[in-house]
């Protein structure tokens, strides 16, 4: 198992942790625990809180959040960054072949059934390009770190990830309560995400004559994600709207102010495809725009992340990111895959079967954690009720085994102690460039030995800090 | 600004506003009662709206103090009891957090973590004083910082009209209830009684002290009367409140550089507030003088809801 802080023999730090390490060791515990109690009563008075699927509407959690930094040296993360980058560029461009001349399929690279019978894929959004030719204007790729240089990519998250504002409040929260610890490290900033945000969506609008208008969409307040939707547009200084908000008349989208009627030009929407257009993706939602994908088409407005980006994330098309890569920019992939056996193929389903105890594994379309089954951590009844819904429907997952994801300590009652880590950079992408944050979000599994990390799964988060 | 957004920090300001003057009436109604040690337990009808009197009295036998407390406090019944009164000011909040400074936001943030659990429990007469102080003080807080750190646009217009709509429309629904109607027609000998009901009326608009600093002990209900119409000084006078709404809609014409039909009716309203005072308050006139008032102070409502697009 690697810890990002401590050598081997666990009692001395790393160099890049030598500061922090004797910070740390100089403060009393109870001064350091109560500062940790403060955190999350400042997060509390904030309001940074989420709300949990399926529970009470009034319940808000908050996530928890750990006061030990994690700390990535800035040459270990250019490297990072740029396999980041290489990786979304294969990707808008897998997306833009998709939607038009599929030669990824045609030259026999990935199987037609698993892009054309998905049902992440959007056949409105065929022959269609997105202004500036960008799909993914906002990702969020999830890196586990197995040993000093082995960064693997997890998931692609490709359609409306959350965590940014939680890094920026960390952030805050940090400076906030250890000013003095700042003084020590050169910390690279991470304030400039919204901005970055802002400016990367006016890039793919340079097919218009005026200033956009831009607005980002909120399912409402209940949502789990409300406080991060909230944070962007109140820092983008931009319109947070709701769907019904939203009015289409002569082929514009149009929203109600004070003063009268405006248009609105730039949609940073964190709603699923699916809630977008009842007329066009799901005629059973109750809510959405009807008409809004016919302006969207007619080229009048921008959506981001674009429609049926899904496609890209779905967990069984992941596993053919290495071949993407290699297929559209004729480059060895600089992040590794997570070995996954696709339980749709019968010899790998055969192997699964026979190996559930040791894999992970996860639904095609899942996420937050949820429909995952952790073989080594799962008793045999959970692992036999998962064993028959695998049978009953293997397309719709796949396995992978269980990595060791590296640690780094939280403070606990009986002072550090290591937990597993994974970390969520955040990637803008307009035309010609990619922008990628300084580190990202680093989830926590507070349990010990856990490996989940999710929110919705108890996890937590950590301020993430890229030094030279 | 989206119109719902003006929608909701309007009435984010109305909310915080009432569950505020509900806790004026019942701090003067405690005071009262434990003044007067249970004389005169009827005045503690005063402290429910009448139009709210046939619902109480389904529910409830006598309006003893627990009684009244409970209803406006936390009874889920009451859609205006404090607890979601509160609740509901700082839900429209959330949805327009964007439009407020953190200092804002962190008020009524703040107000709720820290009322929510007590106003949940059964409300015992030993911590009401405690809550009272916390609600005022939420109120206070939230104004004070709205007013110190919020920029002079139409975000803090919508929120001070809301404010003032709210206040005046508690003003002159105080003016216009059964007792204080009574009391001015038996107004020319103050007896004991009469002199504690005018007191917990006074006290129930924060007006008792600064009403004794300005005319001495001597409450004559015409000088009183007087004192919460037309005096521009007292802020819960329906003349202070129709100013500050009266600017703040010239604000919004001056910006948006439109006419509306509310900035139009609420100066009207400012005319018949300076023509003059009243000198007898057994005339039909006064009476005419808050029904018009109470009446345009609804059609201002709505007016702003039209004009501004709210929803």
């Amino acid at each position: 198992m690697y810890d990002e802080m401590l050598n081997k023999n666990g009692l001395k730090p790393k160099k890049i942790y030598d500061e922090l390490f004797s910070w740390l060791n100089n403060q009393n515990s109870s001064t350091l625990l109560n500062q940790s109690n403060k955190a999350e009563e400042l997060f509390r008075r904030v309001g940074i809180t989420f709300n949990v699927y399926g529970e009470n509407e009034a319940e808000e959690r908050l996530i928890p959040f750990d006061i030990v930094p994690r700390i990535i040296e800035r040459k270990e993360w250019s490297f990072v960054k740029k396999g980041i980058e290489q990786r979304l560029l294969a990707i808008n461009m897998f997306l833009n072949d998709v939607y038009f001349d599929q030669k990824i399929i045609k030259e026999g690279i990935i199987p037609s059934e698993l892009i054309n019978n998905n049902y992440a894929f959007k056949p409105q959004m065929c022959g269609f390009k997105p202004p500036g030719g960008i799909y993914v204007h906002v990702s969020g790729i999830d890196l586990i770190r197995t040993s000093k240089n082995s960064f693997y990519v997890l998931e692609d998250n490709l359609r409306v990830p959350s965590g940014a504002s939680y890094m920026i409040e960390n952030r805050s929260t940090m400076m906030h309560m250890f000013p003095e610890l700042f003084t020590n490290y050169n910390v690279k900033n991470v304030y400039d995400y919204p901005d970055l945000l802002l400016k990367s969506l006016i890039k793919c609008s340079s097919n218009l004559s005026h200033n956009p208008n831009i607005a980002v969409l909120t399912p409402g307040i209940f949502n789990s994600a409300y406080f991060e939707h909230s944070f962007l547009a109140d820092e983008m200084g931009v319109n947070l709207l709701e769907w019904k908000d939203l009015i289409i008349e002569n082929n514009k989208v149009v929203i109600k102010t004070t003063k009268g009627k405006e248009n609105v030009d730039i949609i940073y929407r964190r709603i699923d495809d699916d809630f977008l257009d009842p007329l066009t993706f799901n005629p059973d939602s109750l809510i959405g725009s009807p008409g809004l994908f016919d302006v969207y088409r007619s080229g009048n407005l921008i959506i981001a992340n674009a429609p049926g980006t899904g496609i890209a994330d779905d967990k069984a098309v992941y596993s053919y990111i290495p071949e993407i890569i290699k297929f559209y920019l004729n480059e060895e992939p600089i992040l590794k895959n997570v070995k996954t056996w696709r339980c749709s193929e019968k010899k790998s389903l055969n192997y699964v079967l026979n190996n559930l105890s040791k894999l992970v594994v996860k639904e095609v379309h899942g996420s937050g954690g949820y429909g995952i089954l952790i073989g080594p951590t799962s008793s045999k009844k959970e692992i036999k009720e998962f064993k028959k819904k695998l049978l009953a429907q293997p397309s719709n997952y796949i396995a992978q085994p269980t990595l060791s994801l590296s640690t780094v300590p939280i403070l606990t009652k009986r002072g550090l102690a290591p937990r597993h880590v994974d970390l969520r950079p955040f990637a803008l992408m307009s035309p010609n460039e990619i922008h990628v944050t300084n580190g990202g979000l680093t989830r926590v599994a507070l349990k010990k030995n856990s490996l989940l990390v999710n929110s919705s799964q108890g996890g937590g988060t950590k301020d993430t800090w890229i030094v030279d | 600004m989206l119109g719902r957004y003006a929608d909701n920090l309007y009435w984010m300001a109305r909310y915080l506003e009432r569950a505020e003057n509900t806790a004026r009436k019942i701090q003067a109604g405690l005071h009262y009662s434990i003044t007067t040690q249970g004389e005169n337990n009827d005045l503690l009808e005063f402290l429910i709206d009448e139009a709210d009197h046939n619902k109480f009295k389904k529910k409830y036998n006598n309006f003893s103090i627990n009684n009244v407390l409970k209803y406006l406090i936390n009874d889920e019944e009451n859609i205006n009891n404090i607890k979601s009164l509160l609740y509901k000011a700082r839900t429209n909040g959330k949805i327009v957090r964007t439009a407020l400074t953190r200092e804002v936001s962190n008020s009524l943030n703040q107000s709720w973590i820290s009322t929510e659990k007590i106003l949940s429990n059964s409300i015992k007469v030993n911590n009401l004083p405690e809550i009272i102080d916390k609600i005022l003080n939420t109120g206070t807080v939230f104004r004070g910082s709205v007013y110190g750190t919020m920029l002079r646009n139409d975000t803090f217009n919508f929120i001070r009209i809301g404010t003032f709509i709210e206040r005046s429309n508690n003003t002159v629904s105080i003016l216009n209830t059964k007792y204080f109607r009574i009391l001015l027609r038996n107004s020319v000998l103050v007896s004991k009684v009469d002199y504690n009901r005018w007191e917990i009326l006074l006290r129930s608009l924060s007006a008792w002290r600064s009403f004794n600093w300005l005319s001495g002990e001597y409450l004559d209900p015409a000088a009183i009367t007087n004192f919460l119409v037309f005096d521009e000084r007292m802020p819960r006078s329906l003349s202070f409140c129709n100013k500050e709404i009266m600017s703040n809609l010239r604000y919004l014409e001056d910006t948006y550089g439109k006419k509306y039909k509310s900035y139009k009716l609420a100066k009207k309203v400012h005319g018949s507030l300076t023509s003059g005072i009243i000198r007898s308050i057994h005339n039909k006139k006064l009476y005419n003088f808050i029904n018009e008032y109470s009446q345009n102070n609804s059609k201002l409502h709505l007016m702003i809801t039209r004009d501004f697009n709210l929803v």
